[in-house]
């Protein structure tokens, strides 16, 4: 093979070309996926916000209620339920996900990467299925780590303090730590969908926070009680009968508040992968 | 090889493409001629299968682009150049695209190699300018080594070097048998690199057809004589079917005749001939002579409505 110099040939190729599989589609979307910094920073963001929020808030607890710095005022075993003292930053973590989720979604559309990659992936689907696979690759271990780190190290700090505890085999416990990863991850697989499917980043934005995780709020204030039952299926209500240890008010059984929320998962997923094949890129 | 049948797209109300055929052969360069709106865009993104036809099919290698087995080692496509992740750096991206078909590192280093890119591979694709753009646009258009390229106005932002580059790069691929279909507007760049030509406008096929013919076919050859009697040259080519124009008195422009007849007329007459030229039409005469009638937004027909309004 002479490779003669300047004037492009295609004599110096390296033809090692394979068939496109759904892996390698996979594959090209993790490359996509660690190549960006911002993948990196709101992993870090995640990590900081559950572990660092939950061992402040613990800390707070203590100097407040614990007896070493008990005063007067503040007598000492009236605190906050334990868990989700050192889960306080979930609720944040949960905004950082959707936001995520929504941008991994939508991005493509926003830099118009989305031509180069669906010419090189036309069958659409495995696209979205390597975004899943990909974000989902780096989110579960974040979230696991995070959430177990700000427990158990939260805890801690609790009981240095002298304050109530939970212990991981307590009853219900578990399921609501794991199914406060759960929760997160979905939301961010909703966003996800939501910015395949609208192709703008406010936008994607705007619904997963604003429809999925305000609306409901906003809905049992302004409806009648009769709603209820109807509103224990939406999926940030669905999401806290099994994110919390004690089942709430109107709120469904954990099993089938995972299912409910699970369900939605899916129909967001079904639709991104509906309108991605329908539609024009 | 590229075959478009019977393809038909309408966005809305608006038909971009109306029922158009035509296939591009490997081993010469294709160029896709057309005005703004003609439809050449939409044509590129329905053989990508980027736009759904609304009825018709292309084909790529015989069969649809969406069901090829390793789709960028088939057809290596540059739609736009920007159509990249800002945040992401050339090498990467490439690394990222050619994962689909399991090409690496080493590939991925040849390619920008041959672009020219190897210097500012590590550097994010949003800080490249226009023309740097369009080579990594290139570079993954050739990083799967494809039987077909189609580039959209590839040298959009090149500098005359980057221009002759892409010039000759073309012109291998089409030696090397690869089938490749290039669209640009700049009509002398086009002349230069396409052997065959297929003019589309108002989403109809005009002409396809190879270059040359296609110069050939337009009516606008002319003649160019320099004289000192041009009156009396104008005089004795006074006939039917003869168009005589003048810029200076001893210039004339002839249409209708051919250089061989004017030069034996003027001996016939006695007139003395200081130069006598063919002047053979270019692209672009001919390209606007085709056309004239069918680019969708005609310059004219604004400023009308202005007055009528």
């Amino acid at each position: 093979m002479s490779t003669t110099m300047t004037a492009p040939t295609s004599t110096n190729r390296t033809p090692a070309n394979k068939p496109t599989t759904v892996v390698r589609v996979l594959h090209s979307e993790w490359v996509k996926a660690r190549t960006l910094r911002s993948t990196w920073i709101t992993t870090a963001a995640t990590l900081l916000v559950i572990i660092g929020f939950g061992l402040i808030a613990a800390r707070m607890q203590v100097s407040t209620h614990g007896t070493a710095t008990g005063g007067p005022g503040n007598p000492p075993g009236i605190s906050r339920n334990p868990l989700s003292t050192v889960l306080t930053g979930a609720n944040l973590a949960l905004l950082i996900v959707a936001v995520w989720g929504a941008t991994v979604g939508a991005r493509e559309y926003a830099t118009g990467m989305i031509r180069t990659t669906m010419s090189a992936a036309p069958k659409r689907l495995p696209v979205l299925w390597g975004k899943l696979a990909s974000f989902g690759t780096i989110v579960v271990p974040t979230l696991a780590i995070a959430l177990a780190a700000a427990f158990f190290a939260g805890m801690r700090v609790l009981s240095g303090g002298d304050l109530p505890t939970m212990a991981w085999g307590d009853a219900g416990v578990a399921r609501a730590v794991l199914g406060m990863g759960y929760y997160i991850l979905g939301i961010g697989l909703i966003g996800l969908a939501l910015g395949v499917l609208l192709r703008a980043t406010a936008a994607a934005i705007g619904t997963v926070i604003g429809a999925v995780l305000f609306l409901p709020a906003l809905a049992s204030a302004l409806l009648p009680t009769s709603w209820d039952t109807v509103l224990q299926y939406l999926p940030s209500n669905a999401g806290e009968s099994f994110t919390t240890v004690t089942q709430g008010v109107g709120r469904l059984a954990p099993g089938a508040g995972a299912l409910v929320f699970t369900a939605w998962v899916v129909v967001a997923i079904a639709g991104a992968a509906v309108a991605l094949q329908r539609r024009d890129v | 090889m590229i075959e478009v049948i019977n393809l038909t797209k309408r966005y809305g109300t608006v038909t971009a493409v109306d029922g158009i055929s035509f296939t591009v052969q490997p081993g010469v360069v294709t160029g896709f001629l057309g005005p703004n709106g003609a439809g050449k865009s939409t044509t590129m993104r329905a053989i990508l299968g980027l736009d759904r036809p609304t009825s018709g099919t292309t084909l790529v290698n015989g069969r649809p682009f969406r069901d090829a087995p390793a789709p960028l080692s088939e057809l290596g496509a540059m739609l736009e150049a920007k159509s990249l992740d800002k945040g992401r750096s050339a090498r990467n991206h490439l690394l990222a695209i050619g994962a689909t078909i399991g090409v690496g590192a080493r590939r991925v280093d040849e390619v920008l190699e041959l672009v020219g890119l190897t210097e500012v591979g590590g550097k994010n694709a949003g800080g490249f300018s226009l023309g740097m753009g369009q080579r990594l646009g290139i570079a993954s258009a050739l990083l799967g080594d494809p039987g077909t390229i189609m580039l959209d106005e590839p040298v959009n932002g090149l500098d005359p070097d980057g221009i002759l580059w892409i010039r000759t790069l073309l012109k291998r691929f089409a030696e090397e048998g690869r089938t490749v279909f290039v669209s640009s507007h700049l009509m002398s760049e086009m002349e230069l690199t396409a052997e065959h030509l297929i003019v589309i406008g108002q989403g109809r096929i005009l002409a396809d057809m190879p270059m040359q013919s296609f110069i050939q076919r337009s009516s606008q050859h002319r003649v160019m004589v320099v004289s000192p009697d041009a009156p009396r040259l104008r005089d004795a080519l006074s006939r039917p079917g003869v168009a005589v124009t003048s810029d200076a008195a001893d210039r004339l422009e002839i249409e209708g005749i051919t250089a061989r007849e004017v030069g034996e007329l003027a001996a016939v007459h006695g007139v003395t001939l200081h130069q006598l030229t063919d002047i053979a039409p270019s692209l672009e005469e001919a390209f606007m002579e085709l056309t004239r009638d069918t680019v969708a937004f005609h310059g004219t027909v604004a400023s009308h409505q202005g007055i009528a309004a």
